[in-house]
């Protein structure tokens, strides 16, 4: 029997040498001759930069450079970094000069760098350079800056706004005059970070010797670092190599490219010397991209029954100082409203605003977890008015299996139209109403609220685009000592990429995982590669992993059928040798073949045989495959301190296939920390000057491991028909229904006093505000 | 943000007017500050250190005197500092208006309008602690300022050396934490269903 990897619960090979402390993060690397740079940052949301006088901190002993834009190469310069991902509904594009020359949008936009001996040194110079800024006025709430008299976050942008767009299909506005019940919610989410365990970090270094290059980024994407690092340097990319080591976490705000590895690039390049920048937690919280900030304001027509009629509305999104993804967030927002339901017709109008904060791009999530906050809470809204419960509501208007593929009439993205590729609704839901016990909750609920506590349980679906393209290439390559290398340009940031993929391999060419080294993330390893964000790699990589892999099969038994002088249908490749099945079970191992693939000095290789034991693969998805899941959180709320504990937190989740059930449980349970952070903790907040103020983790909350419970998930396996192995992506969808199901659990729990929650996160001093204006603590 | 708040001086207003445009005199009654240069009549250099809890800040900056209005007795000052450790800023307009309360007694109202950037924004942490900060540094002024007016030579130096030490370690910062803690649980919530 062969090895049966895919599938199977296979212990992560990544984690010895992290947990033995052998992991080798950017900041382990120690080069010689190495410097150690530091930013300035501005200190005002909005400033004109009239002057900077570096003389003092050049002086400083154990300085090597201070730079400003002025001192940077040409490109960078002359112009504003580039857009990284265009959409036509973009008409106001601002995006960040590497170093800002003559205007600061936001607090902790980089004025300057100092490249110094060590850190310290360098903050002191920093600490010594003066600069005169000119106060402008700024805009800190997107609801302000989209007046026309707001000031501007930008003094010569003409608006505020960057983009206004329409998801729209069917009739919606004759739906709503048709309809029987229409209601309507004004909801928030705020803004968070990502807040990875490893802050972001580069290295760079330019070897005189062969004139190269070499970046280390604690990145998600390294292929793109590399050809934004080519532009701006005006540098051969071939001569560019950058590589994502061991990365402590990415979530999103990692695959930006940021102005620093530009920087600190070009430090290099004109020091001569390695140098190297490790971004501090309040820098992170700072200039780390950040995420979520929208306005929503919707409204939901239903039928008697509690069947959809329509929804429609407004959504306004807080884009912060600049745009460098796109306005991908508000768009997939948008496309994912309709979720796992049959909902007739649609329309969002969306703003996007810019303001003097940092900017928002994609964290775990990328917008679904606004839409779905929309659209749960919307649901439970008809629920409650018509007196439904609201599980039910849900089951009458789940999209059937047998409807599937399911074209919802919107546009995502990637610009290819969203049809859902596979799934079952109703199974998902109701195997996460079992897990969770949902139909004893009553007589739960009743035995609390008579011992004087206050319990509520809360469901949330959602669909996720993911697996988006273009694609993510794999190498396979059989070495001449029998071993297996696997090259991929997908960056892991602690997604177990080394583990799953070599499971692909392995079962593929039957030789145990331990023979195959899977190096990730270099782009000297291989030609092209996207990276690791969107939920994208498993679908995108897996299949790629598993086409490259047929292919070396292939390559390994007609090679062996030529040397044994053999039918390829009398052999067996196992254990990393071919053998044939009949007569004396002749055979050869596969790190012979492999060299003998190699050829000899002069000879030419027989007919048919090429050389070398080794394919590359580029699967390229045709559109992105849909996976879905439901939550049902059951909560305590102590109406004394407005105090959210969570008591048991279920999860039902279907992303095709699973590669490693054990990896995805842990992206489960991860996600849904970060979910519970957004919907209880995560506060980032700024006063009326835009002025950052929770910048450090006793301000801003993160859920530790006691606010987070052990989730109990259970999968369905509905395999994809876009890829080869069937999977979808599973890294976001424990975050996406998160903060829909607390909220709706909150509800449920103070329904006595009739509590809404419209806005995240639910924060002891919300509920508190509310049960008092509710009268909860009135007496008599 | 706004802050508002006053300290009396214990001389009639014509008396206490002079005393108080005589900057290089009452500089040194505030707490922490320190007077650099006078660059002309209306326009003065100088340092002020605070301490945030367990933060030292110190801004080196400029304030302007730019209206006196001997009429009504009101001062506008501009001032604006650097934090001294790139901590970043400190912008003012403060607004100061002298009246008689009691026979021989001066009151001074003052209006502050402060703008904080950087990290020293994030250190105040809420309005209503910088403002129970500012009332305690003006109440420390207003007490060295009376020394200095009524005190014996002794007195008077002992105060300058005082307020030359600055805002005292801790004292200002728990004064103004303990009265953010009280405003608090001032109304606290009764547990709902009592």
């Amino acid at each position: 029997m062969g090895v049966r990897a895919i599938g199977a619960r296979v212990q992560r090979t990544e984690d010895p040498p992290l947990l033995t402390g052998r992991g080798q993060f950017v900041d382990d690397m120690h080069l010689p001759g190495m410097l150690q740079a530091a930013f300035l940052r501005s200190s005002h949301a909005h400033a004109r930069l009239k002057g900077i006088d570096l003389a003092a901190a050049r002086r400083r002993p154990g300085v090597h450079a201070v730079l400003t834009a002025a001192d940077l190469p040409e490109r960078m310069r002359a112009a504003p970094m580039s857009m990284l991902v265009p959409n036509p509904a973009i008409t106001n594009l601002r995006t960040q000069y590497c170093l800002a020359r003559d205007e600061v949008c936001f607090v902790g936009e980089p004025v300057a760098i100092v490249v110094a001996d060590t850190r310290h040194i360098a903050e002191d110079a920093v600490a010594a350079i003066e600069v005169d800024y000119e106060p402008l006025p700024p805009v800190g709430d997107c609801r302000a800056a989209i007046a026309p008299d707001a000031p501007r976050c930008h003094a010569e942008s003409p608006t505020n706004k960057a983009a206004v767009f329409k998801a729209a299909y069917g009739d919606v506005d004759a739906a709503f005059r048709a309809a029987p019940h229409v209601f309507r919610e004004e909801l928030w989410q705020h803004r968070g970070c990502g807040h990875a365990l490893e802050c972001r970090g580069v290295l760079a270094r330019f070897d005189p010797a062969d004139g190269r290059l070499t970046v280390w980024s604690s990145t998600q994407t390294p292929h793109l670092g590399k050809s934004t690092l080519a532009d701006l340097l005006e540098r051969d990319p071939e001569s560019i190599r950058v590589i994502a080591p061991d990365v402590g976490g990415g979530f999103g705000p990692k695959a930006v490219f940021y102005a620093e590895d530009a920087v600190v690039a070009a430090a290099a390049l004109r020091l001569g010397r390695p140098v190297k920048w490790v971004e501090d937690r309040r820098e992170h919280f700072l200039a780390a991209t950040q995420e979520r900030d929208q306005y929503w304001s919707v409204e939901i027509a239903v039928d008697r029954d509690g069947k959809l009629l329509g929804v429609r509305g407004t959504m306004l999104h807080d884009t912060g100082a600049y745009v460098p993804w796109g306005i991908i967030m508000p768009f997939i927002a948008a496309t994912t409203v309709p979720g796992p339901y049959v909902l007739p017709a649609y329309r969002l109008e969306v703003t996007v605003a810019y303001t003097n904060k940092v900017p928002t791009t994609p964290v775990r999530g990328a917008g679904r977890p606004q839409a779905v906050f929309a659209m749960e809470r919307l649901m439970d809204r008809a629920a409650r008015e018509l007196g439904l419960d609201r599980a039910e509501i849900r089951r009458r208007n789940f999209i059937a299996p047998e409807q599937m593929p399911y074209a919802v009439g919107l546009t995502f993205r990637d610009g290819k139209p969203v049809v859902y590729d596979s799934g079952d609704y109703p199974a998902c839901q109701a195997k996460a109403l079992a897990l969770a016990g949902y139909a004893d909750f009553p007589a739960r609920q009743a035995m609390a609220r008579q011992a004087g506590r206050h319990i509520g349980i809360g469901i949330a679906n959602y669909v996720e685009g993911t697996g988006l393209g273009p694609f993510e290439g794999v190498t396979v390559r059989v070495l001449q000592n029998g071993r297996v290398a696997v090259r991929t340009g997908a960056a892991p940031q602690g997604q177990g990429h080394r583990t799953t993929f070599a499971q692909i391999v392995a079962e593929r060419l039957n030789l145990p995982l331990e023979r195959i080294d899977v190096v990730c993330g270099d782009t000297g390893a291989i030609a092209m590669g996207v990276g690791t964000f969107a939920s994208r790699v498993m679908a995108n990589a897996g299949p790629s992993a598993l086409l490259a892999s047929n292919q070396v099969r292939g390559q390994i038994l007609a090679l062996a059928a030529s040397v044994l002088e053999a039918e390829e249908k009398d052999l067996l490749l196992e254990d990393g040798r071919v053998e044939v099945t009949t007569g004396n079970r002749r055979g050869i191992g596969i790190g012979d073949l492999a060299r003998i693939a190699q050829g000899m000095p002069g000879f030419s290789f027989p007919t048919g045989q090429g050389p070398g034991l080794e394919h590359t693969a580029y699967f390229t998805p045709s559109q992105a495959a849909y996976c879905n899941g439901c939550h049902v959180v059951e909560v305590e709320v102590d109406t004394g301190t407005g105090a959210v504990r969570i008591l048991n937190y279920a999860v039902a989740h279907d992303s095709g296939t699973l590669v490693n059930p054990l990896i995805v449980d842990g992206q489960i349970q991860g996600a849904v920390a970060h979910g519970i952070g957004n919907a209880l903790y995560e506060w980032m907040g700024y006063d009326e000057a835009a002025q950052p103020l929770t910048t450090t983790f006793g301000d801003y909350l993160l859920p530790g491991a006691g606010e987070v419970p052990a989730v109990a998930a259970t999968h369905l396996e509905t395999p994809s028909p876009l890829n080869p192995l069937g999977v979808k992506g599973a890294g976001e969808g424990g975050t996406i229904p998160a903060a829909a199901a607390i909220a709706a659990a909150v509800e449920n729990a103070l329904a006595p006093y009739g509590v809404r929650i419209a806005t995240t996160p639910i924060t002891p001093e919300r509920i508190i505000a509310q049960l008092r204006a509710s009268r909860a603590y009135a007496r008599g | 943000m706004k802050i508002e708040n006053g300290f009396d001086v214990p001389l009639p207003p014509a008396e206490a007017w002079r005393v108080l445009l005589d900057i290089e005199r009452v500089a040194p009654c505030l707490p922490g500050a320190e007077l650099l240069e006078t660059v002309d009549p209306t326009t003065y250099k100088g340092r002020v250190s605070v301490r945030l809890g367990p933060v030292a800040v110190s801004f080196l900056g400029t304030a302007k005197l730019e209206e006196i209005d001997e009429a009504k007795r009101s001062v506008r000052v501009r001032a604006s500092g650097t934090e001294q450790k790139g901590r970043g800023g400190a912008q003012a307009v403060v607004f100061f208006s002298l009246a008689e309360t009691r026979p021989r007694t001066s009151h001074v109202h003052i209006v502050t309008d402060l703008t904080l950037n950087g990290a020293v924004a994030q250190y105040g942490r809420g309005a209503a602690m910088i403002a129970d900060m500012a009332q305690q540094m003006v109440n420390r002024f207003a007490e060295t300022l009376k020394v200095q007016i009524e005190g014996s030579e002794a007195e008077r130096a002992a105060a300058a050396a005082e307020a030359r030490k600055g805002v005292s370690g801790f004292g200002l910062f728990f004064g103004a934490l303990w009265r953010a803690i009280r405003r608090f649980f001032g109304a606290g919530p009764a547990r709902a269903g009592e």
